[in-house]
């Protein structure tokens, strides 16, 4: 047991000095040539199922040593055939747009790899989410959104076979740090789930939860900010006169919307949602989106996605994952109507995924 | 089964060689249906059923029809060589028929030839029947039961004024009202001579007959006069009736008297024996000391004032750690951890609570000198309170004298039919009549009506629910019995469900599931699986001997021996004592240190050196455990909390503690499993949403988790309780008892009295059936125990079944 965990260590610390010599943004191999031998292409395939007026001049599918795309925040360097990526099993560099240059980063994700025991999960993702921005997150299923969305705030933790390597940066300061008190760096994060799980206690006591739990005992500020969140959450109205029945007599849209509420009660920096609308009706779907635009602005929101009408409508910002990689991550027009890569470009139209 | 299609449908297809192109059959087997397996779930379950009602609806029989009154019959016997035959009152029990010797069978034979064998004499085979009277009058039958031959009946009658008499002692007895009774002892004026010997009193219709018994003052005389009111059984039946509420006050007050109040002195006294006895120790320990004086008081002093003030400094000082911890330290990140701080802290807490303990053990108001002229002030003034409470006593035995005098006037003459014999006073003077008091209930079910049947039925279930045995627990009531299995399930609850759920919290949510864990759980389903005497066994000699021993009268040092490092009998024992806590102490620091070491950094493996240190942190932990264990039990300071009272057990013997601890370890494995269950049940969902709000693992556990896992250990908690309640034979060896003396819950201090031993329904059933010298006798006991013992497990299951319906209701939600 010992023994196989010493090796995998040691493992996983080769591996991510490959990736760092592979894709590291602002590592420039000095011999690209000899350091990383060009890949064979799949020319034939490529042209087959791109747009070649979407295909950015410089040619997707070049080696080592590309020189800068256009409208791009950094090069691409490494290997950028994806598909010759996934069959070496290595990270990609991904399309990041010029746009996201000019956002303030609320959180940094650096060179982040998760590993479920031996099997990888993500490859050295590297992205800026933008601060007061809404993010959304799309891919096909199993691409690993929702694994990096919930490494946000380390809820992978409670799962034992996980390791990481990289890091993140919330406000700067690191997520992953040896001496970083997981419970600081949730409280600061709100979470909404894929399925709605209000506490098996009364409305009230579900929204004030992240107060309780901090201790918190006068009954003004619990009212006054179990009124707030409700309101934000667009449910006030509906449920202001039963605060005390148990929050699982309420419908589906309800549960999530009071789930909702229970993440921006303690006023996060970051709200996480992950696929928040995926067991919603059309109308509760809606609210949800009508208060995603509400606090668009206040808070920074990161929202996985399988809808891209859902991405599209409510989001600023869009990235693209795809088998465990970020493929292509810019303002959501562009994603959606001018996206760098073929790749994104075919997810988007609904030609593969 | 395989027939093909009738005919190939479609010419395009051509057919198969053999026909067997359609391989699937048109019609189903009866197998493929499922009809057999459905016949054969059904029956099982059929099975089960009949055996489960069967069971209860013999009981609820057997236990419902006891109480009921019913008729008394006049048997007369055929005489046998020409005298006449037996004549006695009494009510059928059993009928069956039996297998006649062959002289018995002859004589049959013979009636049958002369015609006068009664139709209902022989069953069908040809088999004489007979029936078993319960006949009563103990004092003067060899057997209160007779069983008859039907063919030896000459006749029966059901006589109207036929009584059956329950009476507090000696059984019951069945009779004819004839008289009524006083008798007065009083003087009259003499000579003796002139004392009318008998006579019929004019008013009342009394005949009188008077006694010289002795002389009185003055000339007068003593005389014992009997006044007898005959009539007839009517009118004696309604003097008695009349007369009987105020003997039973007097009864009553007697008891009272003589449980209540003389219970009380006993309990004084006994307080004041061990008032002297606690001041005799403490000046033999005083003797014995060699650390009062000068130097032994001031070292004392001084150890006790420098650990008094580490220990508070460093408290206070670890305190203010913790409070400026929790403050956010640059918005909430701490710094690096102080692997050394904390080192030091620990160090510096464990060397204050050592020298605490110090200070504690050898603290010099323990050598206050007791002079002999203390304990013979404590001597005189308990004499004193002694004293009072005898001639309290003997104020209390003239009360009940008093109130005896006046029970021992009336009486009451029952007579058997023929022998014209009467329910004696006792057995010793069978001329003289009962006492009216005697008699708990008079019954004469032949006139009586239903309604009347119906009070009397009540009326005996209402003495059975409140009232106390007697007649060695075959008859009277069983309140106490009630009252100690109620007492026992609660109290096994209270100890069970908690150990429980912490075992399985430990288990499910912070234990590393591994090897040791399944070990442990296997372990945990094979307590289940014990046979339950030998955790009575257990009990017996780990909580009764061995921890009840310790509690009693702690590691065994001589009363009155002090022990202390300055002046000791035997300082060898405490200065190993000493070595040992600090060797505990080291451990513990070497733990804690080893456990932070061996602590991954969140994300990453631990590495091999971590998870070996992680090891041998663990081994420390056990180590220490056991080690502290020992310490506790070894420690030569400790001398139990019932010195006074040795050699007499306090908690060294049965009693409903130790049974309830017993039963708790016995259940433990139910309440594990079940707990488990429940929280590995709770949505993974939830705890995420618990966490993503930052709640800590404990905060989870503790507002998710363990309210979502309440139904599942209520539960388990029911299962404990249930099986709990009908254990018998772990309580046999470690509380229960045939008759306690007292309740375990009563109004002297400390009102709780857990050390008592206690009654209990499934050892009663036990006892009362099969231990009891006439267990003819005690059948309707059995019966309506049996009963009770059921509905007090169904009562507690429905309380705590209600709870969890209340707690799904409120926690899980409504059904979607």
């Amino acid at each position: 047991m010992s023994l196989e965990s010493t090796e995998q260590v040691d493992t996983f610390q080769a591996r991510r000095e490959i990736d760092r010599l592979i894709v590291h943004p602002n590592f420039v191999p000095p011999t690209p040539a000899t350091e990383h031998p060009t890949m064979p292409t799949d020319q034939p395939k490529q042209t087959a199922s791109a747009e070649p007026a979407a295909a950015p001049a410089g040619g997707l599918t070049a080696g080592a040593a590309q020189p800068p795309a256009a409208g791009l925040l950094y090069p691409r360097t490494g290997p950028t055939d994806f598909l010759e990526c996934v069959r070496l099993g290595h990270p990609y560099p991904p399309a990041v747009h010029a746009a996201l240059g000019r956002e303030k980063p609320l959180l940094e994700v650096q060179d982040f790899s998760l590993f479920y025991g031996q099997s990888r999960a993500l490859y050295s993702i590297n992205m800026s989410i933008p601060n007061k921005k809404v993010t959304a997150m799309i891919g096909p299923s199993g691409c690993g959104k929702s694994t990096l969305l919930r490494s946000i705030n380390r809820l992978n933790d409670l799962i034992d076979s996980v390791s990481v390597t990289g890091d993140m940066l919330l406000s700067g300061r690191s997520v992953y740090a040896p001496n970083v008190d997981v419970i600081d760096i949730r409280k600061r994060i709100g979470m909404v789930f894929q399925k709605s799980n209000p506490f098996p206690m009364s409305i009230f006591e579900n929204v004030v939860y992240s107060l309780r739990i901090d201790g918190e005992r006068r009954k003004g500020v619990l009212e006054q900010t179990c009124e707030k969140a409700l309101r934000a959450a667009a449910l006030w109205n509906e449920v202001k006169d039963r605060l005390k029945e148990s929050a699982l007599g309420l419908s589906g849209g309800q549960q999530q919307r009071i789930c909702i509420a229970r993440a921006i009660a303690a006023e996060p920096e970051v709200l996480l949602m992950d696929e928040p609308c995926s067991a919603l009706d059309p109308i509760a779907t809606l609210k949800v989106e009508e208060f995603i635009r509400e606090i668009a602005g206040r808070i920074t929101v990161v929202i996985v996605t399988h809808n891209m009408q859902q991405a599209a409508r409510v989001s600023d910002y869009t990235a693209f994952m795809y088998l465990g990689r970020l493929v292509e991550f810019g303002p959501t027009a562009d994603i959606f109507q001018k996206p760098k890569l073929p790749e994104t470009e075919q997810y988007v139209t609904g030609r593969f995924g | 089964m395989t027939t093909g299609m009738p005919g190939n449908l479609d010419p395009a297809v051509p057919q198969a060689a053999g026909g067997k192109w359609n391989a699937r059959s048109r019609s189903t087997p009866l197998a493929a249906r499922g009809e057999p397996m459905v016949w054969l779930t059904g029956g099982a379950l059929a099975v089960c059923a009949i055996m489960v009602v069967g069971l209860l609806a013999i009981v609820l029989f057997g236990g419902l029809r006891t109480f009921w009154p019913r008729p008394i019959e006049l048997v007369k016997l055929v005489g046998v060589g020409g005298k006449p035959g037996e004549v006695f009152l009494g009510t059928v029990v059993r009928t069956d028929s039996y297998t006649p010797d062959p002289t018995e069978r002859a004589r049959i034979k013979a009636l049958a030839q002369a015609g006068a064998l009664a139709p209902d004499a022989v069953d069908s085979d040809g088999l004489p029947i007979r029936r078993l009277y319960r006949v009563g009058n103990k004092e003067f039958r060899e057997q209160p039961f007779k069983w008859v031959p039907v063919y030896q009946i000459a006749s029966t009658s059901l006589e109207p004024s036929a009584t059956l008499l329950e009476r507090r002692a000696w059984g019951v007895w069945h009779g004819f009202p004839t008289a009524t009774v006083q008798i007065v002892e009083k003087e009259v004026p003499g000579p003796a001579s002139a004392v009318v010997k008998a006579e019929v009193a004019g008013g009342d219709g009394a005949r009188v007959e008077r006694e010289v018994v002795g002389e009185g003052a003055g000339g007068r005389v003593l005389v014992r006069e009997k006044r007898t009111w005959e009539g007839t059984p009517e009118v004696v039946m309604q003097a008695f009736l009349a007369q009987h509420p105020s003997a039973v006050g007097r009864a009553a007050e007697i008891a009272r008297l003589k449980e209540v109040e003389i219970g009380q002195i006993n309990l004084g006294l006994e307080a004041e024996r061990l008032r002297v006895r606690d001041a005799e120790i403490a000046l033999a320990r005083s003797e014995f000391g060699g650390a009062d004086g000068l130097l032994g008081e001031g070292l004392a002093g001084v150890v006790v004032v420098v650990a008094s003030a580490t220990t508070a400094l460093v408290c206070i000082g670890a305190l203010v750690a913790r409070l400026r911890a929790r403050k956010p330290v640059e918005q909430g990140f701490l710094p690096e951890p102080d692997r050394r701080g904390a080192l030091i802290n620990a160090l510096l807490l464990t060397v204050g609570l050592g020298l605490g303990l110090l200070a504690y053990a050898e603290n010099p108001w323990a050598a206050r000198k007791v002079t002999a002229q203390d304990v013979q002030a404590v001597r005189a003034s308990a004499e004193q309170e002694i004293a009072r409470l005898n001639g309290r006593y003997r104020e209390v035995q003239r009360e009940i004298a008093q109130v005896d005098t006046l029970d021992d006037q009336w009486r009451v003459v029952f007579t058997e039919p023929s022998t014209g014999r009467f329910a004696p006073v006792r057995q010793t003077e069978p001329d003289q009549p009962m006492r009216i008091s005697a008699v708990v209930r008079a019954v004469q079910p032949n006139g009586m009506s239903f309604l009347g049947k119906l009070g009397v039925y009540l009326s005996r279930w209402g003495e059975f629910l409140f009232d106390v045995p007697r007649e060695a627990n075959t008859e009277g009531g069983i309140y106490p019995v009630i009252f100690g299995t109620v007492a026992l399930t609660i109290l096994l609850s209270i100890v069970v469900v908690p150990l429980g759920v912490i075992a399985a919290l430990y288990l499910r949510e912070y234990a590393k599931q591994g090897a040791l864990t399944s070990l442990i759980r296997i372990a945990i389903n094979n307590l289940a699986g014990v046979p339950s005497i030998v955790f009575g066994v257990f009990g017996l000699g780990f909580f009764v001997y061995t921890v009840g021993a310790f509690v009693d009268t702690g590691s065994g040092v001589l009363p009155g021996e002090r022990v202390s490092l300055l002046g000791v009998v035997d300082t060898r024992q405490v200065v190993a004592w000493w070595v040992g806590v600090l060797l505990m102490g080291g451990l513990v620091v070497g733990a804690v240190l080893m456990g932070n070491l061996a602590t991954p950094v969140p994300g990453k493996h631990a590495t091999r050196l971590q998870e070996n240190v992680g090891k041998i942190a663990f081994g420390a932990w056990c180590l220490a455990s056991l080690g502290s264990l020992a310490l506790l039990a070894y420690t030569p300071y400790f001398r139990g909390f019932f010195e006074a009272r040795a050699p007499s057990p306090t908690f060294a013997s049965k009693g409903m503690l130790w049974s309830a601890a017993t039963l708790a370890l016995l259940t433990l494995p139910v309440v594990i499993v079940a707990t488990e269950e429940a929280i590995a049940a709770v949505p993974r969902t939830m705890r995420e949403g618990s966490y993503g709000c930052g709640a800590s693992k404990w905060q989870t556990m503790q507002r998710i988790v363990l309210p979502r896992a309440m139904p599942g250990i209520m539960t388990g908690m029911i299962l404990a309780m249930a099986r709990g309640a009908g254990e018998v034979a772990p309580l046999m060896l470690v509380g229960a008892v045939k008759l306690a003396e007292s309740l375990p819950v009563d109004g002297n201090v400390p009102f709780v009295h857990l050390d008592r031993p206690f009654m209990h329904l499934g050892f009663h059933i036990y006892d009362v059936g099969f231990q009891s010298p006439d267990s003819e006798a005690a059948r309707p006991v059995v019966w309506c125990t049996t009963l009770v013992l059921i509905v007090v497990v169904v009562a507690l299951n429905i309380t705590a079944i209600r709870i969890r319906s209340n707690l799904r209701r409120k926690f899980l939600g409504e059904a979607f």
